[in-house]
């Protein structure tokens, strides 16, 4: 659905804002992050077919963290930040600066780490706010993200059943520490919304290239 | 201000300052003045950094300043961030608070309001919570064992089997072997050397099995001096042969005690699904019937 | 002046051109799409001035920097980079880059470092 040259834009605008979430996460944790070179793809959710949908995010159809936010009046749609629930008792020892010992196949999760997930995706999803705030002009309405537990699959279908119709997926994976975290955005847009938001792309485009 | 609003924030149950854009308290409710010792008079009109040191990180000046130039929300937890006010009590050893920031405007006033929670007792209660439910999911596993295993010898029990093949059977396509094993002789060893020294005789046997047990094989005691093994998925003639030669095999070393090698056997009895039956209890009776044949055979032949 | 920016962004290439051509309009520009590529062009080009990118494939810019100032003790890199960690910046000026620049770019960031380009 995007251009090579559409999403080479929006690559780079991610980028940028995903490097502002991290330099205030190493900020607060003291440690230096690795950021991945961040994958990006616009995906018309009516125009899949079940079975794709099912296997649109493989990370999505294990139990994960969600941080979730809805934004905006006229440029709208949902974002949220997502861990693989697996890592999250290590990225807790990792912030807590606790030495990360591998726990049974059972989760279990304390206010500790939903507390931990929240601020993270807060972080995450103000710098991508922000940035796509100042990129589109106006200024978006949103609130501090909110943290749900999704049994494996679960998110996945509330995700492809739902009104807004444009998913922007962003992979992001962080390491701390040499070690891997994945981390994945994703943003949902109402039509309009995402209209609004090429539109404002290929006016970046066009005045590159004047 | 108005006076009903003020009293209402001091009657709230966490703590909220206000900032005004130049960061200096205009507000100070009374949970802090509580857990702080500090009164609002003491700290009105003050820089924030001044009366709370730890906000004059970097991070936190960007916080105030998103909020303050974006309406950015910024939620801090005690996990990361520790605390942020000292309390004054003695007894709080560790204080964690989360807080969030956010930006409020009041007729082109712009003010930062800063709510802070004290999560310590909170974080405190979820971490004993979670030790209880720990020591439930503890007792109920010991439950199962006291259910599903033998407590002499820790090997599966007839439940456990039972259950075992009741699950087998219903599933599709699956075929498996079963073999009834029985001491030969084993009363002559209690009524030698004493129940204790059977029983010792029971384990060691058992702890035998146990080395040599693979994936999809069980041992299970069924009672007395009797076992059974169960092998998944395979039936053939052949096979059966090698796992009674491994039975065979197992017995073959003499057990010692009471420092005398005594020497055992077994008579061994087998059924596979489903060509002898097709419930676990004709199975398990067709086993024990070959096992009797053996056996009486046996002491024939001495 | 012949001048070498590296990104794997081909908008992000354009950018930095288009704002550097505002101070030096009469500069020839290269460019590369990877840290790889950019030691290759790096060699051909011989430029007076890089403009590198930290995050690329194949190559990142921190192994292309140690490796054309490796061979080229007297190149002048500057970092133009979103990662922008206090970590990260020490860590390639501590390799030997003249400058770094948080993206995005603009000419006023521009107009800072210039004196340090000129220098």
């Amino acid at each position: 659905m995007l251009t090579p040259t559409q999403e080479d834009i929006l690559k780079e605008l991610y980028n940028v804002f995903v490097g502002e979430a991290a330099n205030l996460l190493s900020e607060i944790l003291q440690k230096r992050i690795f950021l991945s070179v961040p994958e990006i793809k616009l995906l018309s959710l009516h125009e899949l077919k079940s079975s794709e949908k099912e296997n649109l995010i493989p990370v999505l159809n294990g139990t994960v963290l969600s941080t979730s936010l809805k934004f905006g009046n006229v440029f709208s749609g949902r974002a949220d930040f997502i861990f693989p629930a697996e890592q999250i008792k290590y990225v807790t020892a990792l912030c807590l600066g606790e030495e990360y010992i591998v726990e049974d196949t059972e989760f279990s999760f304390n206010d500790e780490d939903f507390d931990i997930v929240k601020e993270i995706g807060n972080i995450i999803l103000n710098s991508i706010m922000g940035g796509m705030g100042s990129l589109m002009e106006m200024k978006l309405e949103y609130d501090v993200p909110q943290v749900i537990l999704h049994n494996a699959g679960e998110f996945c279908k509330a995700l492809v059943s739902s009104e807004e119709s444009n998913l922007l997926l962003l992979y992001v994976s962080f390491g701390v520490d040499n070690s891997k975290v994945l981390g994945l955005i994703l943003i949902k847009f109402s039509l309009e919304s995402v209209e609004f938001l090429i539109q404002k792309v290929n006016e970046i485009s066009r005045d590159l290239n004047e | 201000m108005n006076d009903l609003y003020v009293a209402i924030i001091n009657q709230l149950d966490n703590g909220i300052i206000l900032l005004d854009e130049q960061m200096n308290i205009q507000l100070w409710n009374k949970w802090l003045a509580k857990y702080t010792g500090k009164s609002e008079e003491e700290v009105k009109g003050l820089p924030i950094t001044m009366v709370v040191p730890r906000f004059n990180k970097k991070v936190y000046a960007y916080m105030f300043e998103k909020a303050l130039s974006d309406g950015q929300k910024s939620f801090c937890s005690a996990a990361m961030h520790r605390y942020f006010v000292d309390s004054h009590c003695a007894d709080m050893k560790q204080p964690h608070q989360n807080i969030l920031i956010q930006h409020l405007q009041v007729a082109h006033q712009s003010y930062l309001m800063i709510e802070l929670y004290d999560v310590a007792n909170h974080y405190k209660r979820i971490q004993n919570l979670n030790k209880s439910l720990q020591s439930s999911i503890d007792f109920s596993k010991s439950l199962e064992q006291f259910v599903y295993y033998d407590s002499l010898t820790g090997l599966p029990n007839r439940k456990f089997v039972l259950d075992r093949l009741e699950h087998l059977i219903k599933e599709e396509d699956k075929v498996f072997s079963l073999f009834f094993i029985d001491l030969n002789g084993f009363k002559a060893v209690n009524d030698q050397y004493g129940h204790l020294q059977g029983d010792l005789l029971l384990q060691m046997f058992a702890e035998r099995c146990k080395q040599v047990v693979q994936k999809q094989e069980v041992v299970a005691r069924l009672s007395g001096d009797e076992f059974l093994l169960l092998v998944e998925n395979r039936t053939s003639i052949e096979a059966v042969e090698q796992y009674v030669a491994k039975i065979n095999k197992l017995l073959q070393e003499p057990f010692i005690i009471e420092e005398q090698q005594i020497t055992i056997s077994a008579s061994i009895g087998y059924a596979c699904f489903p060509q002898d039956g097709v419930t676990a209890k004709q199975l398990l009776n067709v086993a024990d019937d070959q096992m009797y044949v053996q056996k009486r055979a046996k002491k024939k032949g001495f | 002046m012949k001048i070498l920016v590296a990104d794997d962004s081909m908008f992000s290439q354009k950018t930095t051109i288009k704002t550097l051509k505002s101070i030096y309009p009469g500069a020839v520009y290269e460019t590369a799409n990877d840290g790889f590529e950019c030691i290759q062009v790096y060699a051909a080009f011989l430029p007076d001035l890089v403009f590198m990118d930290l995050l690329m494939p194949k190559m990142s810019g921190q192994e292309a920097i140690r490796q054309i100032l490796e061979r080229y003790p007297t190149a002048k890199i500057i970092v133009l980079s979103a990662d922008i960690q206090l970590a990260v910046r020490a860590e390639v000026l501590s390799a030997g880059a003249l400058a770094f620049i948080n993206k995005p770019i603009n000419a006023i960031k521009l107009k800072e470092i210039e004196l340090l380009i000129e220098g």
